[in-house]
Protein backbone atom coordinates (compact mmCIF):
# COMPACT_ATOMS: atom_id res chain seq x y z
CA UNK A 1 0.00 0.00 0.00
CA UNK A 2 2.88 2.58 0.55
CA UNK A 3 4.09 1.89 -2.77
CA UNK A 4 0.49 4.19 -3.94
CA UNK A 5 1.36 6.95 -1.50
CA UNK A 6 4.84 7.42 -2.94
CA UNK A 7 3.16 7.43 -6.07
CA UNK A 8 1.19 10.29 -5.19
CA UNK A 9 3.93 11.33 -3.57
CA UNK A 10 6.22 11.47 -6.90
CA UNK A 11 2.97 13.18 -8.38
CA UNK A 12 2.73 15.94 -5.66
CA UNK A 13 6.61 17.05 -6.59
CA UNK A 14 6.23 17.03 -10.17
CA UNK A 15 2.96 19.43 -9.65
CA UNK A 16 4.98 21.22 -7.54
CA UNK A 17 2.60 21.12 -4.59
CA UNK A 18 3.95 22.51 -1.28
CA UNK A 19 5.60 20.10 0.32
CA UNK A 20 4.01 20.70 4.12
CA UNK A 21 0.73 20.21 2.39
CA UNK A 22 2.05 16.99 0.40
CA UNK A 23 3.48 15.57 3.11
CA UNK A 24 0.04 15.94 5.36
CA UNK A 25 -2.25 14.40 2.41
CA UNK A 26 0.51 11.57 1.86
CA UNK A 27 0.30 10.98 6.06
CA UNK A 28 -3.93 11.08 6.02
CA UNK A 29 -3.37 8.62 3.13
CA UNK A 30 -0.74 6.21 4.55
CA UNK A 31 -2.67 6.09 7.72
CA UNK A 32 -6.27 5.74 5.98
CA UNK A 33 -4.50 2.26 4.12
CA UNK A 34 -2.89 1.23 7.48
CA UNK A 35 -6.11 1.01 9.11
CA UNK A 36 -8.15 -0.22 5.87
CA UNK A 37 -5.70 -3.14 5.53
CA UNK A 38 -5.83 -4.09 9.63
CA UNK A 39 -10.01 -4.01 9.26
CA UNK A 40 -9.15 -6.50 6.00
CA UNK A 41 -10.63 -4.06 3.36
CA UNK A 42 -8.99 -3.57 0.32
CA UNK A 43 -7.33 -0.44 -1.11
CA UNK A 44 -10.06 -0.05 -3.65
CA UNK A 45 -12.70 0.12 -0.61
CA UNK A 46 -10.68 3.67 0.97
CA UNK A 47 -10.07 4.65 -2.77
CA UNK A 48 -12.40 4.14 -4.85
CA UNK A 49 -11.73 3.51 -8.42
CA UNK A 50 -8.56 5.90 -8.12
CA UNK A 51 -6.95 2.92 -6.56
CA UNK A 52 -6.10 1.65 -10.00
CA UNK A 53 -4.27 5.23 -11.16
CA UNK A 54 -2.22 6.66 -8.45
CA UNK A 55 -0.75 9.78 -10.55
CA UNK A 56 -4.55 10.92 -11.34
CA UNK A 57 -5.46 10.44 -8.32
CA UNK A 58 -2.95 12.44 -6.68
CA UNK A 59 -3.22 15.17 -9.23
CA UNK A 60 -7.45 15.06 -8.99
CA UNK A 61 -6.98 15.85 -5.11
CA UNK A 62 -4.51 18.33 -5.11
CA UNK A 63 -6.44 20.15 -8.14
CA UNK A 64 -9.64 19.66 -6.26
CA UNK A 65 -7.93 21.60 -2.90
CA UNK A 66 -6.50 24.45 -5.09
CA UNK A 67 -3.00 23.90 -4.45
CA UNK A 68 -1.54 22.68 -7.70
CA UNK A 69 1.25 25.74 -8.34
CA UNK A 70 1.24 27.79 -11.49
CA UNK A 71 3.86 26.37 -13.97
CA UNK A 72 5.03 29.38 -14.94
CA UNK A 73 7.83 30.99 -12.37
CA UNK A 74 9.10 34.83 -12.14
CA UNK A 75 11.75 34.02 -14.34
CA UNK A 76 9.82 33.41 -16.98
CA UNK A 77 7.54 36.12 -16.78
CA UNK A 78 10.99 38.37 -16.74
CA UNK A 79 11.68 36.23 -19.98
CA UNK A 80 8.25 37.08 -21.24
CA UNK A 81 8.46 40.87 -20.40
CA UNK A 82 11.34 40.87 -22.14
CA UNK A 83 9.97 39.50 -25.29
CA UNK A 84 6.87 41.72 -25.45
CA UNK A 85 9.23 44.98 -25.24
CA UNK A 86 11.57 43.76 -28.26
CA UNK A 87 8.41 43.57 -29.67
CA UNK A 88 6.93 47.03 -28.97
CA UNK A 89 10.20 47.75 -29.99
CA UNK A 90 10.38 46.38 -33.67
CA UNK A 91 7.05 48.19 -34.20
CA UNK A 92 7.89 51.03 -33.01
CA UNK A 93 10.92 51.03 -35.57
CA UNK A 94 8.56 49.82 -38.66
CA UNK A 95 6.06 52.42 -38.00
CA UNK A 96 8.83 54.92 -37.79
CA UNK A 97 10.56 54.09 -40.84
CA UNK A 98 7.12 53.85 -42.35
CA UNK A 99 6.06 57.25 -41.25
CA UNK A 100 9.84 58.64 -42.60
CA UNK A 101 9.37 56.78 -45.93
CA UNK A 102 5.69 58.31 -46.31
CA UNK A 103 7.24 61.99 -45.32
CA UNK A 104 9.55 61.59 -48.13
CA UNK A 105 6.99 60.55 -50.84
CA UNK A 106 4.39 62.95 -50.05
CA UNK A 107 5.47 65.58 -53.31
CA UNK A 108 4.15 62.69 -54.91
CA UNK A 109 1.25 63.69 -57.23
CA UNK A 110 0.07 60.09 -58.25
CA UNK A 111 -3.58 59.63 -56.89
CA UNK A 112 -3.94 57.36 -53.58
CA UNK A 113 -5.53 54.50 -53.30
CA UNK A 114 -6.98 53.42 -49.54
CA UNK A 115 -5.24 50.01 -48.66
CA UNK A 116 -8.63 47.66 -48.60
CA UNK A 117 -9.61 46.12 -45.19
CA UNK A 118 -9.69 42.36 -45.19
CA UNK A 119 -12.92 40.88 -44.51
CA UNK A 120 -13.11 40.25 -40.99
CA UNK A 121 -13.47 36.46 -41.56
CA UNK A 122 -11.33 33.51 -40.22
CA UNK A 123 -11.09 30.23 -40.61
CA UNK A 124 -13.90 27.93 -39.78
CA UNK A 125 -17.45 27.55 -41.21
CA UNK A 126 -19.46 27.24 -37.94
CA UNK A 127 -20.96 30.98 -37.02
CA UNK A 128 -22.79 31.79 -34.18
CA UNK A 129 -23.04 32.84 -30.35
CA UNK A 130 -23.35 31.13 -26.82
CA UNK A 131 -24.74 32.03 -23.66
CA UNK A 132 -22.22 30.48 -21.57
CA UNK A 133 -23.41 30.54 -18.18
CA UNK A 134 -24.62 32.83 -14.95
CA UNK A 135 -24.30 33.69 -11.77
CA UNK A 136 -25.35 35.75 -8.56
CA UNK A 137 -22.68 38.43 -7.33
CA UNK A 138 -21.28 38.97 -4.98
CA UNK A 139 -21.20 35.77 -3.83
CA UNK A 140 -20.69 34.72 -7.02
CA UNK A 141 -22.19 31.66 -6.94
CA UNK A 142 -23.20 29.63 -10.52
CA UNK A 143 -26.46 29.44 -11.42
CA UNK A 144 -26.63 25.47 -12.78
CA UNK A 145 -29.09 24.24 -15.00
CA UNK A 146 -31.74 22.84 -12.88
CA UNK A 147 -30.75 24.69 -10.09
CA UNK A 148 -33.55 26.14 -7.50
CA UNK A 149 -32.24 27.34 -4.65
CA UNK A 150 -29.14 29.76 -4.48
CA UNK A 151 -27.42 30.24 -1.57
CA UNK A 152 -26.40 33.52 -1.90
CA UNK A 153 -26.28 36.31 1.13
CA UNK A 154 -28.16 39.22 0.12
CA UNK A 155 -27.68 39.02 -4.09
CA UNK A 156 -27.17 42.31 -5.50
CA UNK A 157 -27.20 41.50 -9.09
CA UNK A 158 -26.97 38.76 -11.89
CA UNK A 159 -23.63 37.88 -14.16
CA UNK A 160 -24.53 36.28 -17.57
CA UNK A 161 -21.51 35.47 -19.94
CA UNK A 162 -21.89 35.01 -23.82
CA UNK A 163 -19.40 34.61 -26.57
CA UNK A 164 -18.57 33.74 -29.60
CA UNK A 165 -18.66 30.29 -30.36
CA UNK A 166 -18.14 29.90 -34.03
CA UNK A 167 -14.90 29.86 -36.27
CA UNK A 168 -16.01 33.69 -37.53
CA UNK A 169 -15.66 37.21 -36.21
CA UNK A 170 -19.12 38.71 -35.49
CA UNK A 171 -19.03 41.69 -35.86
CA UNK A 172 -22.59 42.55 -33.87
CA UNK A 173 -24.07 40.01 -31.04
CA UNK A 174 -27.28 40.96 -29.20
CA UNK A 175 -27.94 39.62 -25.78
CA UNK A 176 -31.07 39.85 -24.52
CA UNK A 177 -32.20 39.12 -20.47
CA UNK A 178 -34.94 38.77 -18.91
CA UNK A 179 -35.51 38.85 -15.37
CA UNK A 180 -38.41 38.27 -13.45
CA UNK A 181 -42.05 38.76 -15.43
CA UNK A 182 -41.02 42.58 -16.22
CA UNK A 183 -37.84 43.08 -16.48
CA UNK A 184 -35.73 43.53 -19.62
CA UNK A 185 -32.26 44.15 -20.55
CA UNK A 186 -30.52 44.47 -24.45
CA UNK A 187 -26.58 44.24 -24.58
CA UNK A 188 -24.48 44.32 -27.77
CA UNK A 189 -21.36 43.13 -27.99
CA UNK A 190 -19.00 44.55 -30.66
CA UNK A 191 -16.49 42.38 -33.22
CA UNK A 192 -16.30 39.30 -30.77
CA UNK A 193 -13.26 36.98 -31.94
CA UNK A 194 -13.53 33.22 -32.26
CA UNK A 195 -13.52 31.62 -28.78
CA UNK A 196 -14.25 35.74 -26.75
CA UNK A 197 -16.70 35.87 -24.62
CA UNK A 198 -18.60 38.95 -22.67
CA UNK A 199 -20.41 39.08 -19.65
CA UNK A 200 -22.74 41.67 -18.23
CA UNK A 201 -23.86 42.54 -14.73
CA UNK A 202 -27.46 43.57 -14.25
CA UNK A 203 -28.09 44.85 -10.50
CA UNK A 204 -31.31 42.67 -9.41
CA UNK A 205 -34.50 44.77 -9.32
CA UNK A 206 -35.53 45.53 -6.25
CA UNK A 207 -39.34 44.32 -6.93
CA UNK A 208 -38.26 40.75 -7.31
CA UNK A 209 -39.75 38.14 -5.49
CA UNK A 210 -37.62 35.84 -3.97
CA UNK A 211 -38.40 33.08 -6.65
CA UNK A 212 -37.82 34.57 -10.70
CA UNK A 213 -36.93 33.07 -13.58
CA UNK A 214 -34.00 34.44 -15.95
CA UNK A 215 -33.80 34.13 -19.37
CA UNK A 216 -31.03 34.37 -21.71
CA UNK A 217 -31.30 34.84 -25.36
CA UNK A 218 -28.61 35.85 -28.33
CA UNK A 219 -30.15 36.57 -31.65
CA UNK A 220 -28.72 34.45 -34.54
CA UNK A 221 -25.86 36.09 -36.14
CA UNK A 222 -25.91 36.18 -40.24
CA UNK A 223 -24.95 32.46 -41.64
CA UNK A 224 -25.50 30.84 -37.74
CA UNK A 225 -27.45 27.55 -38.61
CA UNK A 226 -27.05 25.93 -34.77
CA UNK A 227 -29.43 28.09 -32.23
CA UNK A 228 -29.05 25.66 -29.90
CA UNK A 229 -27.27 27.29 -27.39
CA UNK A 230 -28.33 30.90 -27.83
CA UNK A 231 -31.11 30.68 -25.26
CA UNK A 232 -30.65 29.62 -21.23
CA UNK A 233 -32.87 29.54 -18.53
CA UNK A 234 -32.99 29.71 -15.03
CA UNK A 235 -34.96 29.25 -12.27
CA UNK A 236 -33.78 31.06 -9.40
CA UNK A 237 -34.82 30.87 -5.73
CA UNK A 238 -33.22 33.00 -2.98
CA UNK A 239 -31.67 31.39 -0.19
CA UNK A 240 -31.08 32.62 3.50
CA UNK B 1 -18.73 -1.91 -17.01
CA UNK B 2 -22.01 -2.92 -17.26
CA UNK B 3 -24.62 -0.33 -17.32
CA UNK B 4 -26.20 -0.75 -14.33
CA UNK B 5 -22.90 -0.12 -12.64
CA UNK B 6 -22.01 2.73 -14.92
CA UNK B 7 -25.77 4.52 -13.91
CA UNK B 8 -25.64 3.48 -10.31
CA UNK B 9 -21.91 5.13 -10.64
CA UNK B 10 -23.33 8.43 -12.57
CA UNK B 11 -26.05 8.40 -10.00
CA UNK B 12 -24.41 8.54 -7.01
CA UNK B 13 -21.72 10.98 -8.50
CA UNK B 14 -24.16 13.19 -8.17
CA UNK B 15 -24.35 12.94 -4.62
CA UNK B 16 -21.51 11.64 -2.97
CA UNK B 17 -20.83 15.49 -1.64
CA UNK B 18 -23.92 15.38 0.14
CA UNK B 19 -23.48 12.11 1.40
CA UNK B 20 -19.86 12.85 3.09
CA UNK B 21 -21.12 16.16 4.67
CA UNK B 22 -24.39 13.72 6.22
CA UNK B 23 -22.06 11.41 7.59
CA UNK B 24 -19.51 13.85 8.75
CA UNK B 25 -22.27 15.99 10.39
CA UNK B 26 -22.74 13.25 12.70
CA UNK B 27 -19.67 14.20 14.26
CA UNK B 28 -15.98 15.31 13.20
CA UNK B 29 -14.78 12.21 11.13
CA UNK B 30 -11.05 11.50 9.07
CA UNK B 31 -11.30 10.20 5.38
CA UNK B 32 -11.20 6.26 6.14
CA UNK B 33 -13.73 6.63 8.98
CA UNK B 34 -15.94 8.34 6.78
CA UNK B 35 -15.80 5.57 4.10
CA UNK B 36 -16.41 3.22 6.95
CA UNK B 37 -19.74 5.53 7.97
CA UNK B 38 -21.27 5.23 4.15
CA UNK B 39 -20.55 1.19 4.10
CA UNK B 40 -22.27 0.63 6.84
CA UNK B 41 -25.21 2.50 5.59
CA UNK B 42 -24.80 0.08 2.70
CA UNK B 43 -23.27 2.62 0.40
CA UNK B 44 -19.61 0.96 -0.70
CA UNK B 45 -17.81 3.66 -2.54
CA UNK B 46 -16.09 0.58 -4.26
CA UNK B 47 -15.79 1.57 -8.36
CA UNK B 48 -16.69 4.98 -7.39
CA UNK B 49 -14.20 8.18 -7.77
CA UNK B 50 -12.30 8.87 -4.55
CA UNK B 51 -13.68 10.69 -1.79
CA UNK B 52 -10.58 12.57 -1.04
CA UNK B 53 -10.59 14.88 -4.11
CA UNK B 54 -14.43 15.56 -3.36
CA UNK B 55 -13.23 16.23 0.32
CA UNK B 56 -10.74 18.59 -1.30
CA UNK B 57 -13.25 20.60 -3.34
CA UNK B 58 -15.51 20.59 -0.36
CA UNK B 59 -12.55 22.35 1.62
CA UNK B 60 -11.75 24.56 -0.68
CA UNK B 61 -15.09 25.55 -0.94
CA UNK B 62 -15.43 26.58 2.67
CA UNK B 63 -18.01 23.72 3.34
CA UNK B 64 -15.98 21.82 5.46
CA UNK B 65 -13.88 22.90 8.76
CA UNK B 66 -11.01 20.77 9.59
CA UNK B 67 -8.32 20.41 12.63
CA UNK B 68 -5.81 17.53 13.23
CA UNK B 69 -6.41 15.64 16.48
CA UNK B 70 -4.92 12.11 17.82
CA UNK B 71 -7.38 9.41 16.66
CA UNK B 72 -8.08 6.45 18.62
CA UNK B 73 -3.95 5.10 19.57
CA UNK B 74 -3.37 6.03 16.11
CA UNK B 75 -1.60 8.92 14.25
CA UNK B 76 -3.07 12.35 13.98
CA UNK B 77 -5.90 12.67 11.35
CA UNK B 78 -7.45 15.38 9.70
CA UNK B 79 -10.80 15.64 10.63
CA UNK B 80 -13.46 17.20 8.94
CA UNK B 81 -16.85 18.65 9.88
CA UNK B 82 -19.18 20.78 8.13
CA UNK B 83 -18.87 24.49 8.31
CA UNK B 84 -21.99 26.68 8.90
CA UNK B 85 -21.82 27.18 4.97
CA UNK B 86 -21.79 23.63 4.30
CA UNK B 87 -24.48 22.93 6.72
CA UNK B 88 -26.68 25.34 4.83
CA UNK B 89 -25.40 23.26 1.45
CA UNK B 90 -26.57 20.39 3.11
CA UNK B 91 -29.88 21.18 3.60
CA UNK B 92 -30.49 22.53 0.29
CA UNK B 93 -28.80 19.72 -1.12
CA UNK B 94 -31.26 17.57 0.64
CA UNK B 95 -34.18 19.26 -0.70
CA UNK B 96 -32.85 19.06 -4.08
CA UNK B 97 -32.47 15.89 -3.72
CA UNK B 98 -35.63 14.31 -2.60
CA UNK B 99 -37.28 17.14 -5.29
CA UNK B 100 -35.58 15.22 -7.62
CA UNK B 101 -35.79 11.92 -6.68
CA UNK B 102 -39.77 12.40 -5.85
CA UNK B 103 -40.15 13.86 -9.66
CA UNK B 104 -38.49 10.41 -11.12
CA UNK B 105 -40.56 8.55 -8.99
CA UNK B 106 -43.29 10.27 -10.65
CA UNK B 107 -42.26 9.19 -13.57
CA UNK B 108 -40.63 5.75 -12.75
CA UNK B 109 -43.44 4.49 -11.03
CA UNK B 110 -45.64 4.69 -13.50
CA UNK B 111 -43.32 2.96 -15.66
CA UNK B 112 -43.00 0.10 -12.96
CA UNK B 113 -46.82 -1.13 -13.42
CA UNK B 114 -46.09 -1.93 -16.89
CA UNK B 115 -43.09 -4.20 -16.51
CA UNK B 116 -43.36 -8.07 -15.87
CA UNK B 117 -40.77 -10.08 -14.69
Amino acid sequence: MSQFVEECRREWKRLRVPRALADEMAEDLAADLREAEADGASEEEVLGSGASDPRAFAAAWANERGIVRPRRSGRFRTRGLVIMGALVLCVFLVVAAGLIASLASSGSTAPRTATAVAPAVVPGGIVGTSIFGAGVLPSNVALASGRRTVLARRPQAIAITFGNTGGQIVELAHLTVQIGLNHTYQFTARRLVPNSHKTVRITLPADLPSRFKVLAVTRPVPGETNTHNNERIWRVTIGR
Amino acid sequence: MAVEERRRSQLLRGVLDLCLLAVMDEGPAYGYEMTKRLRARGLPIVGEGSIYPLLGRLESAGLVDTYRAESDGGPPRKYYTPSPRGRRALAAGVAEWRATRDSVDAVLGLVEAEVYP
